[in-house]
């Protein structure tokens, strides 16, 4: 026999859930959304060629 | 042959990157004069595995959330205010999510490249910008405003992970001939096409946009992004005509609490037919919470995210389809690399004796930008 469990408790046991995240995020190194994938989207990652530069760039000088 | 010259001058642009960018100085000027060539892309790659609810199956395959591909960018200024631009960006693709299924696990074997862009542009930074080739349509991109910083695994387009799966047929036990991909739909515009394009400045976070394509498509869109306080802000609406014939309307908005890191994302949108005998009236809405913090690794942000995703009228009148997953994404920012991994259930019912059973899709792997 499986003790129910009431609505009350779940919605309580939510609510502590989502007091506990908020404390611990109150602390946390900020997010740049400026940083952040987006959908569909090639921003090129800092590192793997360039180092911290991000995208691969070269600038032609225009002949004089 | 010319496939092998592509593929050739492709591999030696790319084995040639770190020595151009060690002799960068070299090609280097400074001034506004220069004409600025960049080189980017990625490859993202993963396994996925399903359980079409009679069989299961593992594929390795191009995640089509973000396929892989490359791209170069070139820009020079005109004057102060004025500058000209070209984007060449193509894909290519193995064994692509939306591709693979349960009885065709290789799929794209030649591996061909595939064109998603190829524009020239005028920017104007007090008129606004002229864009003439193929790329985004105004309102590409409108359904899919997403801070959660999980969209390499999961977005508004929820059948990018296994959209090539066939349905089972719950009574049967027999594969039906209808797949995700053709009951999920986030309607995101008129994607990217042949056109004509305009963009204004930003005022202030707003942009309007609009485009005419080939075969009288056109649309509008209109883009809000902002911070307020610590909050930031990103969103879109857009209007669309595909072929003169089906209008669609369609939006998406997400918050970020950047000191918490949690995200609230949603879209949604609607097809009016244009078909008077078609009994359906298409709607798709999504919603994800996310929650992303940079202190858990030294090595970049991790990201989770649980979404929810709808549709209904998609393939046939009445029927309704759901989608929900849980997924997690850790940056690692010195190499430029995203590993993810992520769960999803997707649920199909239409009228009539037909029973679907669900699909589950599970997927992991890495996307490597450079």
């Amino acid at each position: 026999m499986h003790a129910k469990i009431p609505g009350r408790f779940l919605s309580r046991a939510a609510g502590l859930a989502v007091i506990v995240i908020l404390s611990g995020c109150a602390n946390s190194t900020p997010i740049d959304p400026e940083d952040v994938s987006r959908p569909d989207q090639i921003k090129a990652g800092p590192g793997l060629i360039t180092g911290s530069e991000g995208e691969f760039s070269v600038e032609i000088k225009r002949p004089s | 042959m010319t496939r092998s010259i592509l593929l050739s001058t492709a591999l030696v642009s790319l084995f040639a990157l770190p020595a151009m960018a060690q002799d960068k100085e070299n090609f280097a000027a400074s001034g506004a004069t220069g004409i600025k060539l960049k080189v980017s892309g990625q490859v993202n790659r993963a396994m996925l595995f399903t359980d079409d609810g009679n069989n299961s199956d593992t594929f390795f395959v191009d995640n089509a959330n973000s396929s892989t591909r490359f791209r170069f960018t070139g820009s020079g200024d005109l004057d102060s205010d004025t500058s000209l631009g070209f984007v060449i960006e193509t894909q290519i693709q193995s064994n692509s999510s939306t591709d693979v299924n349960q009885n065709n696990r290789t799929t794209n074997n030649g591996a061909t490249f595939t064109e998603r862009k190829m524009e020239v542009y005028i920017d104007s930074k007090t008129m606004g910008r002229v864009t003439l080739g193929q790329g985004d349509m105004a309102s590409n991109g409108t359904s899919e405003t997403d801070l959660s910083g999980t969209s390499v695994i999961a977005y508004s387009s929820v059948e990018d992970m296994a959209g090539g799966l066939f349905l089972n047929d719950k009574t049967t036990n027999t594969l039906l001939p209808i797949k995700v991909g053709n009951v999920f739909n986030n309607y995101d515009g008129l994607s990217r096409r042949d056109r004509i394009r305009y963009d204004t400045p930003s005022f202030n976070g707003f942009q309007l946009s609009t485009s005419a394509g080939d075969n009288g498509r056109y649309d509008a869109a209109a883009r809000y992004k902002a911070s307020f306080g610590d909050i930031a802000f990103d969103s879109a609406v857009a209007y669309s005509n595909d072929n003169n014939d089906n209008d669609t309307y369609n939006g998406s908005f997400s918050f970020l609490h950047k000191v918490s890191g949690i995200s609230l994302t949603a879209a949604a949108a609607t097809v009016d037919l244009d078909n008077s005998a078609d009994p359906r009236d298409p709607l798709m809405y999504y919603v994800k919470l996310g929650w992303q913090t940079k202190d858990m690794t030294a090595y970049g942000a991790t990201a989770f995210a649980v979404d929810f995703g709808y549709n209904e009228d998609t393939l046939t009148a009445d029927d309704e389809s759901k989608s929900y997953g849980i997924f997690v994404v850790q940056n690692l920012d010195r190499v430029g690399t995203e590993l993810y991994a992520g769960v999803r259930n997707y649920e199909y019912d239409a009228p009539g004796a037909t029973k679907y059973d669900d699909m589950l899709a599970v997927m992991a792997g890495a996307r490597v930008k450079f």
